[in-house]
């Protein structure tokens, strides 16, 4: 399998072997700097190798580069966990069937379980069945009510399904044990031990010992055995196979149970040594993906193999930054796995091997806004609610209007990218981190005035987004979706999560509040329709002004020339060159106003939250924003209207805690859980549903209509377009 | 009268809901080699493809065996019944080796991959090389060698002489004639080149443009020439 | 050779070891409708891949229109210079609609063009619709192509080539593929109009009955290699053409 790799990735194989020798020399003469980091990064590079390997075993049967990967070890660990320690089966958040009787009735009849009582804490080995049984159907349940029902889909549609996957596993630990780390008893002996002079904690080794055994346990089975074989031969022709009387589901059912116990296992191995958090595996996941790509999605080896490295490595410039305090500290160690990631898109230059599937369905359709009379009627009600929404209503109804303006905005930069060109992109809120901390920095710091700092951070915004697109001039589909998202996390690790005058100061970034020609108009400035309390209607104003105004924009767009040959980027990238369209030229003019959208979008949210931290632009926001969008309609200026009322604490939200439930804590969880069923059922979102509903019964009101005009005067002719 | 493989009736059959075929109608029986001929863009391997439950029925009827054809999802399950179908690009996986390629002839049990040497001893040196390194003879001969160790009861074969010399798909179209009289197997042979397969076929049927314009027996075929051709080289040169 | 549009010279393209268009050289003249037949694998298709770009890192040789060399240009920059194709599989945009189909393919969108576009939106091109008028698609430009009938789309695809401003030539990929007899001799009536018109094309096609009906002259491939040319009533007779397609061994025909 090694074999199979272009030269460039032999060079690239050889070099880092070349690396390791000099490790292993230098070792010898200074072992205290070269041979530490080597042992120690075995440790985490173990965990990288054995998540990389779940990835290949998904990829491998279904095609699929699942981003919840990381989230089943996390909530197959946290069971785990839950079992050793006080004997209790967490039972995953369901709403209680009979909430709406008790809620009418004011009383408890039955008392929904969290969790289920199995005896006082549990041994080891049981627990170790429980949690990997919890895998296996785990495993199952992603391959029978996800993922195949996606088989045929578009990329997007699986990539939408993973990350909804992960949303949803990880908001179910944090609903069920909190968000805080947990630690759980050694399984391993941990008393350290000493290899040429270097103490180690012994259970790293045996990690590390367990993941080589089942990477050439894995490497054996799909080498040698008929189910191995005809797993390959699927990813390399489903149709051949299926020709030959071999059923693809089967295969790819099988390797989603294995691919999910693999992944539990790694994290109740690895949960006594490094304790145990919502989203630790998810983190170290964008690691293991980079090595999983280094193996093309393919080979076990070389994706353990390069797991281990990156580990290794990330000791080795944790060590480097430690002891040479001369080198500027520009967080390179945190974006070690973007740099990794490029490289091997760069190398590779080909997309994804791609799996011969059957047939591939659509896309989600892009309707071109068309404006009657009805729509117009139906606009200007929006906008009327939304004005006295976010102008006359009580404060918190503002402050949810805030929040959903933003929202649209940030959803818009989706509808652009990937709603109209296809392409997957899961950094836009680091983009929108570029926006909200230059114009801090250029604003607030700096100084300048608003009509200078806010243009100023847009194109920052903009010039990162163009930089972080050239990969996607060579790159499609999930693997774009990867790069996207390691770019986003670079930018995060370094910009925003150091001290610095573009990063933080003291632990936060403040932003003063904006004002333009001496008129100070935050949400918690004393600006005109002010009725004394936060936000202020003249700040939610403007915010609504510039939310329509970015609507209309993109509405345009749809109808323009550019998004024309956006679209017909989408639709066939070979037949839009053949018919004389720049394809990377779109693409990068995508980039660029979704980066302008996103950068737009992040500034405003540092004007709303005056001072925040990094969390609120990190990875997982980007996902989040990209779920909603999706949830919303991501090909339609409607989807992302939609996307920005569900947003996180906008106006949707706020609205039903005030009149239904309280639905706060869950908010991740049921946007996971209806972002998996948006994916799979109804790939155009809410709006795309909404559309429906309406263009029916707008057909049936104008049948019923003509029927009565003709009924009064028969020779009418047709009506309108409804 | 030796047992009815294979029946079409009045079938319309295409893709995205559009006939490629229309109005089909043929049959395959045990031991017999049955040509399906006609000009590329006829529907031959749009047949061969729903028949395999990978094409779209919009009329009629496929039976296979007594049973009728799986809808997409059950696909593999036309190939568990004992029918191989070996596509127009032969159907290898180019990644595999030959030996890989050979054990992938049944689902389960096991496979006797001397068998495939002993019709094919060229591929004995060859068994560890990777498919997609073969000459096109050799692919076509794995092809074959993997659908005989697959002992199938029905065997399609598209366009069997696609890229090949005229020397060695001459050499190969014969075994077809013999695994058909050693095994009973009944064969469904997809060709452009009309005297080579009716040379080695008991039946022939030929179709143009998605439509049945001649059938009946292979020698019968042969003799009426000017129709044959005809028939390839469209209608207007019939006018002549 | 002065008024061939599109020339080429000693074109070849490998796949690995296989020599997969071989040395092939022909000219398209001005208002002519120039065939390419051969079986099924005889390198057509990867002609045209390697004439339209496709095919950076295979092809060699030379490609001249209107006695310019456009060798190694991109598919897009070989589409403004006139040289535009169809496929075999229709690869119509389906999101949008007809006349957008026709629309992306009908200018070059500079910056410039795109931002006057977006201010001052003008939404009918005159030469989108006078290809719609043309082929007849006027009824049908605001509906989506999966609307269509596989014939209508055809069209759609033919129109999407011929309506770059600077067409020259246009390579049709199969155009009759998956058409009934009855819908291909319309088809062929179709392009024998245009080309009456005084539009230049290349038709690569298998079903002989059309070709023969409808070029003016034609080349046939083997193995990647160019075996024959002659006129339709030429090609119908020669010996060479009937047993690459029939498989006449000996030449009894």
């Amino acid at each position: 399998m090694i074999a199979r790799l272009s030269p460039v990735e032999r060079i690239g194989t050889v070099a880092l072997s070349a690396l390791a020798l000099a490790w292993i020399v230098a070792a010898i003469a200074r072992r205290d700097i070269f041979f530490d980091p080597v042992l120690f990064g075995l440790g985490s590079g173990a965990i990288i190798a054995a998540l990389a390997i779940g990835l290949v075993v998904a990829f491998r049967a279904s095609g699929v580069i699942n981003f919840g990967h990381g989230a089943i070890a996390t909530y197959v660990t946290y069971v785990y966990v839950s079992l050793v320690g006080d004997g209790q089966y967490p039972v995953p958040p369901l709403p209680n069937p009979v909430a709406p009787i008790e809620g009418i009735a004011g009383i408890e009849i039955f008392d929904f379980p969290t969790f289920i009582d199995l005896g006082d804490s549990m041994g080891k080995a049981p627990a170790l069945v429980i949690a990997l049984a919890t895998a296996a159907v785990l495993g199952l349940v992603a391959h029978f009510a996800v993922f195949r029902p996606l088989r045929y889909a578009p990329v997007l549609a699986k990539v939408i399904a993973s990350v909804g996957i992960m949303l949803f596993l990880q908001a179910a630990v944090v609903l069920r044990f909190g968000a805080r780390a947990k630690a759980t008893e050694p399984i391993f002996p941990n008393e350290p031990v000493e290899i040429l002079g270097t103490r180690v904690g012994q259970d790293r080794l045996w990690v590390l010992g367990t993941v080589v055994v089942i990477t050439v346990a894995l490497w054996v089975l799909f080498r040698y055995t008929r189910f191995g074989i005809a797993t390959r031969a699927g990813a390399e022709n489903e149709r051949f196979t299926t020709l030959l009387g071999f059923n693809a589901d089967f295969q790819a059912g099988v390797s989603w149970v294995m691919a999910s116990v693999l992944a539990g296992l790694v994290g109740i191995l690895v949960a006594p040594i490094t304790g145990v958090t919502p989203n630790f595996f998810t983190v170290l996941l964008i690691s293991s993906l980079g090595a999983a790509l280094l193996g093309r999605m393919s080979s076990f080896v070389v994706a353990a193999a390069a797991g281990l490295m990156l580990g290794i490595v990330d000791q080795e410039l944790f060590r480097l930054e430690l002891e040479w305090s001369w080198i500027p500290d520009i967080g390179i160690r945190r974006a070690l796995p973007f740099v990794v990631i490029a490289l091997a898109m760069v190398a590779r230059g080909e997309s994804l091997p791609s799996r011969g599937a059957l047939t591939v369905e659509r896309l989600p359709e892009a309707y071109s806004p068309r404006i009657t009379r009805g729509r117009l009627i139906g606009y200007g009600a929006l906008i009327a609610v939304a004005f006295w929404l976010t102008v006359f209503a009580p404060f918190q109804y503002r402050g949810g209007m805030q929040n959903s303006m933003i929202g649209v905005i940030l959803a818009l930069s989706l509808v652009v990218v990937t709603g109209y060109v296809g392409q997957i992109s899961l950094m836009q809120m680091a983009l929108a981190g570029i926006g909200a901390f230059s114009v801090a920095s250029f604003g607030t710091q700096a100084g300048m005035p608003l009509f200078v700092s806010l243009p100023l951070a847009v194109a920052a915004g903009v010039g990162f987004g163009l930089i972080a697109a050239i990969p996607s001039l060579r790159t499609r589909g999930a693997s774009l979706a990867i790069v996207t998202l390691a770019s986003g996390l670079a930018m995060g690790e370094i910009f925003f999560s150091r001290p610095g005058w573009f990063g933080l100061d003291r632990g936060v970034k403040t932003t003063d509040p904006p004002t333009l020609f001496g008129l100070e108009f935050g949400p918690n400035s004393d600006f005109f329709l002010g009725d004394g309390k936060i936000p202020t209607g003249g700040y939610g104003l403007v915010l609504l002004v510039v939310g329509a105004l970015c609507c209309i924009s993109v509405m345009r767009l749809r109808r323009s020339r550019l998004g024309e040959q956006m679209l017909a980027v989408r639709a066939n990238e070979r037949a839009a060159a053949a018919a004389g369209v720049n394809v990377a030229a779109i693409k990068l003019s995508a980039f660029a106003i979704s980066s302008f959208f996103a950068a737009l979008g992040g500034a405003l949210i540092a004007f709303n939250l005056g001072t925040y931290g990094t969390n609120t632009f990190g990875i997982f926001a980007s996902l989040t924003v990209l779920a909603f969008a999706y949830l919303g309609g991501i090909s339609t200026v409607g989807g992302a209207i939609t996307a920005g009322t569900l947003f996180s604490e906008g106006i949707g939200i706020v609205v039903t805690n005030e009149w239904v439930i309280d639905v706060g804590p869950y908010t991740a969880y049921v946007a996971g859980f209806f972002l998996i069923g948006t994916a799979v059922y109804n790939n155009e979102g809410i709006d795309g549903f909404q559309r429906r509903q309406f263009h029916q019964l707008g057909g049936w009101l104008g049948r019923r209509w003509r029927a009565a005009r003709r009924g009064a005067a028969p020779r009418e002719p047709e009506g309108a377009d409804v | 009268m030796s047992e009815r493989l294979l029946t079409i009736e009045n079938l319309d059959t295409g893709y995205d809901g559009v006939a490629v075929v229309r109005e089909l109608s043929l049959h395959v029986d045990a031991g017999e080699v049955v040509a399906l001929l006609g000009p590329n863009g006829a529907g031959k391997t749009t047949t061969l493809m729903t028949v395999s439950g990978m094409g779209q029925i919009l009329a009629g009827s496929v039976t296979i065996m007594g049973r009728p054809v799986p809808r997409l999802r059950q696909a593999h399950r036309v190939a568990r019944w004992g029918v191989i179908h070996v596509p127009e690009n032969r159907g290898l996986l180019f990644q595999l080796t030959v030996r890989e390629n050979l054990q992938l002839a049944k689902t389960r049990g096991n496979v006797d991959i001397d068998r495939a040497l002993d019709f094919f001893p060229a591929l004995g040196p060859l068994i560890s090389r990777r498919a997609g390194l073969l000459s096109g003879g050799e692919q076509q001969m794995l092809a074959l060698a993997r659908s005989i160790v697959a002992e199938p009861k029905l065997m399609m074969v598209d366009e069997m002489s696609l890229g090949l010399a005229p020397v060695i798909y001459e050499e190969l179209m014969p075994v077809v004639r013999r695994i058909a009289d050693e095994t009973g197997a009944g064969v469904l042979l997809v060709e452009q080149h009309v005297d080579l397969a009716l040379e080695v076929s008991d039946r022939g049927y030929v179709l143009n443009h998605g439509d049945l314009v001649m059938q009946g027996l292979a020698s019968d075929l042969l003799a009426d020439r000017a129709l044959l051709d005809a028939s390839y080289l469209g209608v207007e040169s019939l006018e002549e | 050779m002065s008024d061939a549009v599109l020339a080429t010279h000693g074109l070849n393209v490998r796949f690995g070891g296989l020599l997969a268009v071989n040395d092939v050289s022909l000219e398209c003249r001005q208002g002519r409708l120039t065939g390419l037949i051969g079986p099924n694998g005889a390198g057509k298709t990867t002609f045209i891949d390697a004439v339209t770009g496709f095919l950076p890192n295979n092809a060699l040789g030379s490609v001249l229109l209107e006695g310019e060399e456009v060798f190694g240009r991109s598919p897009h920059q070989l589409s403004h210079a006139g040289l535009t194709r169809t496929w075999q599989t229709l690869e119509l945009f389906d999101d949008i609609t007809v006349r957008s189909n026709l629309d992306v393919a009908s200018r070059r969108l500079t910056l410039g063009a795109a931002l006057l576009d977006y201010f001052r939106p003008r939404h009918r091109e005159d030469r989108v619709e006078e290809v719609l008028d043309l082929l007849n698609l006027g009824g049908i430009a605001e509906r989506q192509p999966r609307e269509l009938s596989q014939g209508q789309r055809k069209l759609v695809g033919v129109g999407r080539a011929l309506v770059a401003e600077s067409s020259k030539i246009l390579l049709l990929d199969e155009p009759a593929a998956g058409l009934d007899k009855a819908e291909t001799e319309w088809f062929g009536a179709q392009l024998r109009g245009l080309v009456d018109q005084g539009y230049t094309m290349l038709l690569v096609d298998h079903d002989m009955g059309l070709v023969l009906n409808v070029c003016d002259y034609i080349h046939m491939l083997v193995f990647g290699q160019m075996t024959a040319s002659g006129t339709p009533e030429e090609m119908r007779n020669n010996p060479e053409v009937i047993a690459a397609y029939l498989g006449h061994s000996g030449g009894e025909a």
